[in-house]
């Protein structure tokens, strides 16, 4: 595989021709300043063309002669220029947004045609406008539930933290923000989401096929970038809805050279708790902060600094007091060597905290992460068939299991520190983009990476395997430790090395239709460890060492690409893939303030297979799409020895997000200038579930007794959700405009089960089943502003 | 902890809704024998005398009449070998005694602290075999109360003990109140408190309930138990309290420290423990 690669490399070197000229650029948005993403730039005589990168930097190699350029994006119009290429040459677009265009088509196919042709795949770009049109819960536009209508894409249940990509688990996707990971995706506890929808930019998910810079997840990658700020003049735009308000600010400092950007939002019911209740102490709330600040230092340099801080607050009577949330920082400095070789620099911090204090129980407990990201980005375009991207980072991580004090001088609580965890990740990269032929384009890359567990305090020391196994209870249970051990934060005591290939590769049959494969190695070096359906935010993650391996996950995956003539497009993928240790848990693990993580854990692996269908339609007066995913994500621990029987007797069982059948259907719907109407239909197989096959008494309560997991479903989940947004036609100032958006979540009322609750009632000793059914029928109202 | 949170998750789900339901399928599957054989020692009296041990099986999830197990020949020995009590299904010392599973000793010799005692029952031509090791309690310090405000307000129940220097101590707490007919059991650990002299009380029980009401009589029950038991209890009190949602665990099926030797797969339910208890009343004020 490397001898091939490096044999392409090769052949591709020598075909550098002498009398092309580069011209390279940003492109922005007219009006904001603000640069955009994934920009075509097409030479339409020969259809050769580029995207500009997550900077809205972009390069193209032509030859010397007059080209007709033409640069278009989905939602703005579209320029088409006729250029004398005789010498290299910056140019500079600023594109205008398309506000009239209702009934017209805005996009000529040749930007498609690109998307056609490349060998990217299993990629999906949302636009923020379609993420805030989707109807949500309580009009409370939520960016990673938006996702979720992606084929692929699921989480284990209606209001639950995280999501799924591919039958992964929540802990394998990489949220950057930003550049910047985001450990906790969710606020209370999995309602929405942390990302402020006005803050960001643009949304890219890849999952599959993902570039050899991306490192350190093995399920997905979600980019995620924020807003820069309008270069030109001050802006603010907000929102008031049912659940939280939200306020943005934006503006030059310095005009055309540095901007600012600042968005805010916060959950306010707490707000109204005094008011409808006088003597109430309880309060709970949540907020986000987005905040950035860009300095275009001149033509070749350009400075960006951004924030985010988010958290979840909530007490009850002060006995009851929890709090958590991410904390982001970083500094990026991308410079332009010349035309051809863009650099970006980032030092980034993350910052994940939980903290929880109980009055009753006398303590207060604290946990969480951060983390110091330094990474260099490379790409060179080299001629219209080649550019590669290099480049490396090594992170350091700080863990802390938990802090246990007590809160009060009479509580009996001892103060202890759960020994804190350090660990040196680090990876280098090189992916080729590379077009073969008119027909063939290529992908490849690899990428190094290795993590280093640092020493750390009062390491247990095990006779033998942390889990032992009684042969004749079969039952697993925790190694006593025999002795600590300390080690320096300097030691090396665990290292791991993966060479991670990384592979695409698309063969166009024609103009509009394509297939694709792909082939993924990826590693993962941390892990979330947590043995409950959903991920909670007091779940902390943990660092591979000594006891606990990387994840290893190896993808391949198979599409086709067609588009139609009327502005439909159709994507078809099959993928399947593998995942090596994959951790599990041994019956009634207790998580909480674990010292010992290693002896309660046992590995296992994965797997998960699938087939998914995205027929999409982006533009005209309706627009929307149906995607299916027809899917199968399982995981298996057996025993480690012929004589133990494994967690759930060894075999292959359902992951908790396991969905056979997943459709959802969008559509978008603009009537007037005034009016336009949006729904959101899903359509899902019931999540697997673990009831018991019988019961009996001990101690004289009925035990429920299980059998093996995850053999029964819920029902079948479904529900339609609607809105209609209304933009009167006219403000006294023309600067201020407005929106009304109103929604209706879950219409028809329907009572999905959300879990079922097998228990006794206390008074009449009856064995009971109750259901849980989150979201009912949910309307409410938003007004958006701007100015 | 989960438990908590597990609460919060629920409060914030003001605009879920739950209904009761019946699920057509939970049939019993796989019938099992169930042996709750808890040898429970008085530490203030000779109550210890009487000891019952009882037999059942597993039945569907929505029956509550567990079937009784007869016939079974049932020993409790030392570690001399020497039995500890005569246990029989029908005993002839009880008046109208019948024959339902229950097998009932009068004869129970005081334990030793610290000693381990053996469990053997042959039924159906198989042994089933378990040990444990008898665990003493400590007295009570003090019994108060306090008054907590979720919104409304609660009385919480503190029961309070020292925890012994040097050693970590491992409980099962037993709750019998007037609007409950089951009792309300909890178990723990003094592990995570601190052993300093002077310092080294804490409360053991600290029981919310909003049924609790002045003048209400509760019993209070403490037992010491071994550390097996405790990990025992807390995975099957987990499973029998009802938990599920997305920050449950998966459940599983609770294995006790019973082993049928005779055929190891036909694993019975159940556990075999020897613990001294403490029981009082409190009214509530």
């Amino acid at each position: 595989m490397k001898k091939i690669l490096f044999i392409l490399f090769l052949c591709s070197v020598n075909t550098f021709a002498q009398d092309k000229y580069t011209i390279s650029g940003t492109v922005k948005d007219k009006a904001s300043g603000e640069t955009l993403i994934g920009v075509s730039i097409i030479d339409k005589d020969n259809y050769q063309g580029t995207v500009t990168n997550e900077y809205g930097f972009y390069s193209l190699t032509l030859s010397k002669g007059t080209h007709t350029i033409e640069i278009s994006y989905i939602g703005y119009n579209n320029i088409s220029k006729k250029i004398e290429i005789n010498k290299n040459q910056t140019l500079n677009f600023s594109l205008a947004e398309n506000v009239e265009s209702l009934d017209e088509v805005v996009l000529t196919s040749t930007s498609e045609k690109i998307s056609i042709q490349k060998a990217e795949m299993s990629v999906n770009k949302m636009k923020v406008q379609t993420i805030k049109e989707i109807p949500a819960i309580l009009g409370e536009v939520d960016v990673l539930k938006s996702i979720t209508t992606l084929p692929g894409v699921t989480t284990a249940g209606e209001g639950q933290s995280g999501f799924n990509v591919r039958g992964g688990a929540a802990d394998q996707n990489l949220v950057l923000l930003d550049e910047a990971t985001i450990f906790n995706t969710s606020h209370l506890f999995g309602f929405f989401s942390v990302i402020n929808a006005d803050a960001i930019k643009s949304l890219k998910l890849y999952k599959g096929g993902i570039p050899a810079k991306y490192g350190g997840r093995i399920s997905s990658v979600l980019e995620i970038h924020q807003k820069d700020g309008n270069k030109y003049s001050f802006h603010g735009n907000g929102g008031i809805g049912s659940i939280s308000s939200r306020l943005t600010l934006e503006g030059p400092i310095v005009k055309n050279k540095v901007s600012f950007f600042l968005s805010g939002r916060r959950s306010y019911a707490d707000l109204f708790f005094p008011i409808v209740m006088p003597d109430n102490d309880n309060t709970a709330y949540f907020y986000d902060l987005n905040t950035k600040v860009n300095w275009e230092i001149d033509e070749k340099n350009k400075l960006y600094l951004s924030g985010y801080f988010g958290k979840d607050v909530f007490s009850l009577s002060n006995s009851f007091i929890n709090n958590y949330g991410n904390a982001v920082g970083n500094v990026r400095w991308n410079h332009v060597f010349n035309n051809q070789l863009f650099s970006n620099l980032s030092l980034i911090y993350s910052k994940y905290n939980y903290g929880l204090e109980l009055d009753f129980v006398g303590f207060k407990w604290n946990s969480g992460l951060q983390n110091v990201n330094l990474k260099y980005d490379l790409k060179q375009y080299f001629n219209d068939n080649l550019s590669i991207e290099y480049g490396l980072n090594t992170i350091f991580h700080e863990f802390n299991p938990g802090k246990i004090e007590p809160n009060r001088d009479d509580s009996g609580i001892e103060e202890e520190q759960l020994a804190k965890k350090y660990g040196i990740e680090s990876g280098i990269y090189i992916d080729v983009d590379q077009k073969l032929s008119n027909k063939i384009d290529l992908r490849y890359g690899l990428r190094l990476s290795g993590f280093s567990r640092m020493g750390e305090k009062n390491k247990n020391i095990y006779a033998g395997s942390p889990v032992i196994y009684d042969e004749d209870l079969k039952i697993y249970e925790q190694a006593t430790p025999i002795g600590q051990k300390n080690y320096s934060v300097n030691d090396f005591m665990k290292t791991y090395i993966n060479l991670e290939p990384r592979f695409s590769i698309a063969y166009s049959l024609n103009n509009t239709s394509s297939i694709k494969a792909s082939y993924q190695r990826m590693a993962q070096y941390l892990h979330l460890i947590s043995n409950t359906q959903s991920p909670s935010p007091l779940d902390i993650w943990t660092p591979s060492g000594e006891h606990i391996k990387p994840q290893l996950s190896d993808q391949i995956a198979f599409g086709y690409n067609k588009d139609f003539k009327n502005n439909y497009s159709l994507t078809a993928e099959v993928y399947g893939k593998t995942v090596k240790n994959r951790l599990d848990y041994i019956d009634g693990a207790d998580l909480i303030a674990q010292e010992a993580i290693e002896s309660i854990i046992l590995t296992g692996e994965s797997r998960a297979y699938g087939l998914e269908l995205l027929l999409k339609k982006e533009t005209g007066k309706i627009t929307g799409w149906i995607s299916y995913t027809l899917s199968r994500s399982e995981q298996q621990t057996k025993g480690r020895t012929a004589s133990e029987i494994g967690i759930n007797n060894g075999k292959w069982y359902a992951t908790g997000y396991d969905k056979t059948h997943d459709i959802s259907l969008l559509t978008s719907y603009k009537a007037s200038k005034s009016w336009s109407f949006n729904s959101n239909f899903t359509l899902q197989t019931g999540q697997p579930v673990t009831y018991p096959t019988g019961s009996y008494q001990y101690l004289g309560s009925n035990v429920p007794n299980y059998g093996l997991r995850n053999t029964y479903r819920l029902p079948m989940y479904h529900r339609l959700d609607v809105s209609a947004t209304y933009k009167p036609k006219k403000y006294k100032t023309k600067q201020f405009k407005g929106e009304w958006v109103f929604s209706v979540y879950n219409i028809y009322n329907r009572n999905n089960w959300s879990s079922v609750l097998f228990s006794q009632d206390v008074t009449t000793g009856q064995p009971t089943t109750e259901r849980l059914s989150i979201f009912g029928i949910i309307p409410s109202v938003t007004f958006n502003f701007k100015f | 902890m989960k438990k908590y949170i597990y609460l919060l998750f629920l409060i914030l789900t003001t605009i879920s809704c739950t209904e009761e339901i019946v699920i057509d399928d939970l049939d019993n599957v796989d019938p099992r024998l169930v042996i709750e054989a808890s040898i429970d020692i008085n530490k203030y009296n000779n109550s210890y005398k009487t000891q019952t041990i009882k037999l059942s099986q597993t039945t569907s999830y929505y029956s509550n009449k567990y079937p009784q197990v007869k016939n079974a020949v049932i020993s409790v020995t030392d570690e001399n070998g020497n039995s500890m009590g005569t246990f029989l299904d029908v005993n002839p010392a009880i008046p109208n005694d019948e024959e339902d599973g229950v097998y009932t000793a009068v004869d129970f010799t005081q334990p030793n602290l610290g000693d381990k005692y053996f469990l053997s029952i042959t039924v159906d031509g198989e042994t089933y075999t378990a040990e444990d090791t008898y665990t003493g309690i400590v007295d009570i310090n003090e019994i108060n109360q306090q008054t907590i405000s979720f919104g409304d307000d609660i009385i919480q129940i503190n029961v309070n003990i020292d925890n012994e220097i040097g050693v970590d101590n491992y409980y099962l707490t037993k709750i019998d109140s007037p609007f409950r007919i089951i009792s309300e059991y909890g178990s723990g650990n003094d592990e995570e408190f601190t052993e300093e002299p002077g310092k080294n009380n804490f409360d053991v029980i600290t029981y919310i309930d909003e049924e609790l009401e002045k003048d209400m009589k509760i019993d209070i029950s403490l037992y010491g138990i071994s550390k097996n038991y405790q990990n025992y209890l807390s995975k099957l009190f987990l499973i029998a309290q009802g938990s599920n949602g997305p920050f449950s665990t998966a459940p599983a099926s609770v294995r006790g420290n019973i082993l049928n030797t005779t055929n190891q797969d036909n694993y019975a339910l159940g556990y075999f423990s020897v613990n001294q208890f403490i029981k009082t009343s409190y009214t509530v004020e």
